[in-house]
């Protein structure tokens, strides 16, 4: 027991020394969120269109104003002609380009279908699948708001006939991209420091030679693994409650679910990743390597498979397979479901099993390399 | 004392032998670039399609088993399940087993017929905003065109404008070919920037920058000595990538090679910089990784690799606007799939060329100060 | 040749509100072997690095090979050798290629490298060891290795800063025929230690302790200026402690 607790107390000296490194373990995830949770904006907006409109007459205008409506698109270059439109879109100064050829107002007066072109600069192809939709969407509006007044004045139903859409958005009702993002953003932020904190500190034993003491001692390998890991496991509460204090009360993201099962998942997790970091810092003998490794093994697979920036479902197959490998991934998938939608073991339950298993196997790796050392 | 490219050879020569000889990082090197293109070749797909729907039926009619049936068709939708019970749907949309849920009123097919205004509540999971304000898009898209089916034919009162699309330079909007030169961008920035640092810290650490520094080397020619050979890395490893994202992912490049050459040497001015940066910061490799760290991750999410930075707002705009990797993928990207020429990318390319400047030569000054 | 190898005069040093070095003089003969002492923080260090240009002092001047080490540092640092005090060779290079990058450093003049290089290599008894990794060597050869990097541009002035640190005794006596060698060809050897032992190999030794001159002189005459009571000389190492325990003393 003793030696347990001269472990902890040496290991949480090293962290309250390193006063740079403490600092920004506790400020970074908190700014990194307020940072990214303002900045990434997943709806459109700010969008330069460009103009050629052959027709010009009232219809054309109002189509260009139906798709400026909401205000996220705007005209910001008129050319002459299409030329003059693919030289903007080369050159990169507008992303989308509208063309309406003559005769635009005529045919839709004369009831039939008026094609118009929209021209987009797909080598941004989020951004254009994004402003396509959007475009859709508003011109979409536009027609059936002038179609119900058309039939209105005309002295028609006040519904018009067909199907309606009535949509309930639930769990996230506005529709509000940052709330989609948070609970991602806050598992890739987590599990990245936890493993950089801990890859460090026994890769530092080895480089500062004292590992031969500590070798020597009679410890055992878990109580040493356990004294250096709980200390850090600290400083991730640490930044877990400032993430999700600012995650609630700056952008608004509301928990809905159970805050007790969310904390054990959230320790869980932090568990696992920091064993992750220990076990690297215990097989790779220098800090700077034992670095690099946690930060290519935790972020890259955190950041791209996991769910947090495109949906697994999209994903090849082979690499739907190993997303299962990658905590962060059902991290992102509790966090998710419990911020937003209120659900609970009962539904969650397969990735609660899966951060159990993640963080035992990741305990058990890392205790077996330092007894390994031992011997 | 005149500048001496022998000193400097000699600094350059010594520090290569330094990287190639640290057996650890040389899996690091090809592993980083590896791993990248992989996932962000064949993970990286932001298109919506395939939404997992729930059809709730009450109205088991031929016209509702049509609408589901045309729902299921397109790529849109992936119709999971047809039920008759709305508690079904609640349960996988908490679950997550559908995204969306269709709840089919009884009478729809009478209403139909009467060409009657019919409601169709649909519930949409909100959590991925995208996706759902997207599916919502399709859902009436398809149910307009189902309606128009259905009605007794009549004049419209007034003409649709119908738009045609034409996307440019990547017609099939390929995630890949938007990502993978991205993968470019992100190599680069991390191999140079990274190992950059640390190379520099190393040998603070060690204490030979002592041996250093009472030579009659400068600090000109020791700063370009040890920038020198990730020059070459970063090139080599640019070059790798390049290949591999035409030849495996079919990612077309139609600009010049030699113009990607010459633009990533000048995007290597930031990034080295960025790396001696972070080396005068911090007193130790690991603290170096993580002020370049923190400082490439950001640049990353901001710079309009992942997210267009037209969303963003004003303040962030402008943040993106002073890192080198917004313009370094505008050029990339251009490279790829425009087939722009230097005329086109001057514009970005002088904005990287002044950052660079700017963060050598910020770089360079704290490090004489640090060494004299 | 004429006039002083180094001439100093006044050093100070301060760190913030530390004083390193207080008012300090070198005045080093040519092909002197000039002894420089104290205990770990006395200064010596410090001395050390403002004569080589690597540290600018607070106030002072320093001559050094005729050169104003305050405003040409870069003519100061090329004309003299320097053994850092843990003998820095780059241990994942060859003997060979560390050989090889301090006659680049020093603008060798590339006809004489092959020649130069060879002597080293027979001098040190690496001859057929030079593709080894210096990392595998043992300390004695790298202090040897590293005694030779220093000289491979045939400097006037060797700076020597502790060199022989954890080494082993056979080897500091190698060492120190080596620096023998060195002054009879004319060179001028200035050298750091905290072994008073080692001192007697000087011509002339200066004591330091915290940042002042506390005793200066060759070492014979220094022991008979502290000669006993009882008409015995006393060791170095006691001139040394009789001088702390006094204070300041000197020219």
């Amino acid at each position: 027991m003793t030696a347990f607790l001269a472990i902890f107390y040496k290991e949480c000296l090293h962290i309250v020394r390193d006063r740079r490194a403490l600092a920004a373990a506790l400020l970074l995830p908190f700014v990194q969120l307020m940072l990214f949770g303002f900045a990434i904006q997943l709806d459109v907006r700010n969008v330069e269109l460009g103009l050629v409109d052959h027709d010009r007459t009232p219809a054309s205008r109002a189509l260009v104003e139906q798709i400026c409506a909401d205000g996220a698109i705007r005209v910001s270059r008129r050319v002459a002609d299409e030329d003059a439109m693919e030289t903007l879109l080369d050159r990169g100064i507008v992303r989308i380009g509208l063309v309406i050829p003559a005769g635009f107002e005529h045919r839709r007066h004369a009831g039939v279908d008026a094609p118009i072109q929209l021209l987009v600069d797909g080598a941004d192809a989020s951004f254009a699948g994004q402003a396509l939709g959007h475009v859709g969407g508003s011109l979409q509006h536009g027609m059936a708001n002038e179609i119900r007044q058309t039939v209105r004045v005309a002295g028609g139903p006040e519904r018009l006939p067909g199907i309606h859409l009535r949509t309930r958005v639930l769990y996230n009702e506005a529709l509000n991209g940052t709330w989609f993002i948070i609970p991602g953003l806050i598992a890739v932020l987590l599990v990245m420091l936890a493993a950089m904190l801990t890859s460090q500190c026994v890769a530092r034993e080895y480089e500062e030679d004292t590992i031969e003491q500590i070798l020597i001692s009679p410890v055992s390998g878990p109580v040493l693994m356990l004294g250096k890991l709980l200390p850090y496991i600290g400083v991730g509460v640490a930044q877990v409650i400032t993430v999700t204090m600012a995650a609630v009360f700056v952008f608004g993201v509301p928990i809905r679910g159970s805050l007790v099962l969310l904390s054990i998942a959230t320790l869980l997790y932090l568990a696992g990743a920091m064993a992750l970091g220990l076990m690297l810092s215990a097989v790779l003998k220098s800090q700077q390597v034992a670095l690099q490794i946690s930060l290519v093994a935790t972020m890259l697979p955190s950041l791209l498979l996991s769910g947090f920036l495109f949906p697994i479902e999209n994903m090849h197959p082979i690499l739907q397979a190993l997303s299962w490998l990658i905590p962060a991934r059902y991290y992102i998938a509790i966090t998710r479901g419990m911020f937003l939608k209120g659900t609970g073991l009962a539904v969650l339950w397969p990735e609660f099993l899966a951060m159990v298993l993640f963080c035992t196997v990741m305990l058990a790796l890392a205790t077996s390399r330092f007894r390994s050392t031992l011997s | 004392m005149m500048f001496s490219f022998r000193r400097m050879a000699a600094v350059a020569r010594k520090e290569l032998r330094h990287i190639l000889r640290d057996h650890r990082m040389r899996p690091v090197l090809f592993i980083v670039p590896v791993m990248q293109l992989i996932i962000l070749g064949y993970a990286a797909n932001m298109d919506v399609d395939h939404v997992k729907m729930m059809v709730v039926d009450h109205d088991r009619s031929p016209v509702s088993r049509e609408v589901a049936q045309r729902l299921d068709a397109g790529v849109a939708f992936d119709v999971v399940e047809i039920t008759e019970y709305e508690a079904d749907a609640e349960r996988a949309l908490d679950a997550g087993d559908a995204e969306v849920a269709i709840l089919l009123p009884p009478g729809l097919a009478r209403g139909l017929a009467r060409a009657e205004a019919v409601d169709v509540p649909m519930w949409l999971d909100g959590t991925d905003s995208n996706r759902g304000t997207i599916a919502q898009t399709y859902a009436e898209t398809i149910l307009a065109g189902i309606s128009a089916d259905h009605l007794p034919a009549r004049q419209a009162p007034i003409g649709r404008a119908d738009p045609r699309v034409r996307v440019l330079y990547n017609p099939a909007l390929r995630s890949r070919w938007f990502m993978v030169p991205g993968v470019v961008v992100m190599v680069l920035a991390v191999v140079t920037s990274l190992l950059s640092a640390m190379a520099i810290v190393k040998e603070r650490e060690k204490g030979t920058i002592e041996q250093l520094v009472v030579t009659p080397i400068r600090p000109a020619e020791l700063i370009a000595g040890k920038l020198l050979p990730f020059v070459g890395i970063g090139l080599f490893i640019a070059a790798l990538v390049t290949v591999a994202a035409i030849i495996v992912f079919g990612v077309p490049f139609r600009g010049s090679f030699l113009d990607l050459v010459l633009m990533c040497l000048v995007f290597l001015m930031s990034t080295l910089g960025v790396g001696l940066l972070g080396s005068t910061l911090a007193q130790t490799q690991q603290q170096a990784m993580l002020a370049v760290f923190l400082v490439l991750m950001p640049s990353f999410l901001l710079g309009g690799v992942f997210y267009p930075i037209s969303n963003m707002p004003g303040w962030a705009q402008t943040l993106a606007n002073l890192t080198p990797v917004r313009y370094f993928i505008e050029i990339v990207r251009a490279l790829f799939l425009k087939g722009a020429g230097l005329d086109v990318l001057a514009a970005d390319a002088a904005a990287l060329a002044a950052i660079g400047l700017v963060v050598l030569g910020v770089a360079t000054f704290r490090f004489r100060k640090r060494s004299a | 040749m004429s006039g002083l190898a180094v001439d100093a005069r006044g050093l100070v040093k301060r760190f913030g509100g530390f004083t390193a070095v207080d008012r300090v003089d070198v005045r080093v003969e040519r092909g002197a072997i000039f002894g420089f002492l104290g205990a770990n923080g006395a200064g010596k260090t410090t001395v050390i690095r403002m004569l080589c240009g690597l540290l600018a002092p607070t106030a002072g001047s320093a001559l050094v090979d005729g050169e104003d080490v305050l405003r040409h540092p870069d003519l100061v640092k090329a004309r003299i050798g320097y053994m850092a005090q843990k003998f820095s060779l780059y241990d994942d290079l060859t003997a060979m290629e560390n050989i090889q990058f301090f006659a680049d450093a020093y603008l060798v003049p590339r006809a004489l490298i092959a020649e130069r290089t060879a002597d080293l290599l027979d001098g040190t008894g690496l001859r057929g060891r030079e593709h080894a990794f210096t990392g595998t060597l043992s300390a004695g050869i790298k202090q040897r290795l590293a005694l030779a990097c220093a000289l491979i541009h045939q400097p006037r002035i060797l700076f020597l800063d502790e060199p022989t640190a954890g080494v082993d005794p056979l080897s500091r006596r190698v060492f120190w025929r080596r620096i023998h060698e060195l002054r009879t060809q004319g060179t001028t050897v200035f050298v750091t230690t905290h072994h008073l032992d080692e001192a007697e190999n000087c011509t002339e030794v200066m004591f330091m302790q915290a940042g002042r001159t506390v005793a200066l002189g060759a070492p014979r005459q220094l022991r008979q200026e502290h000669q006993l009571p009882d008409g015995r000389l006393p060791s170095l190492e006691e001139v040394f402690l009789a001088a702390c325990a006094t204070g300041e003393a000197g020219p």
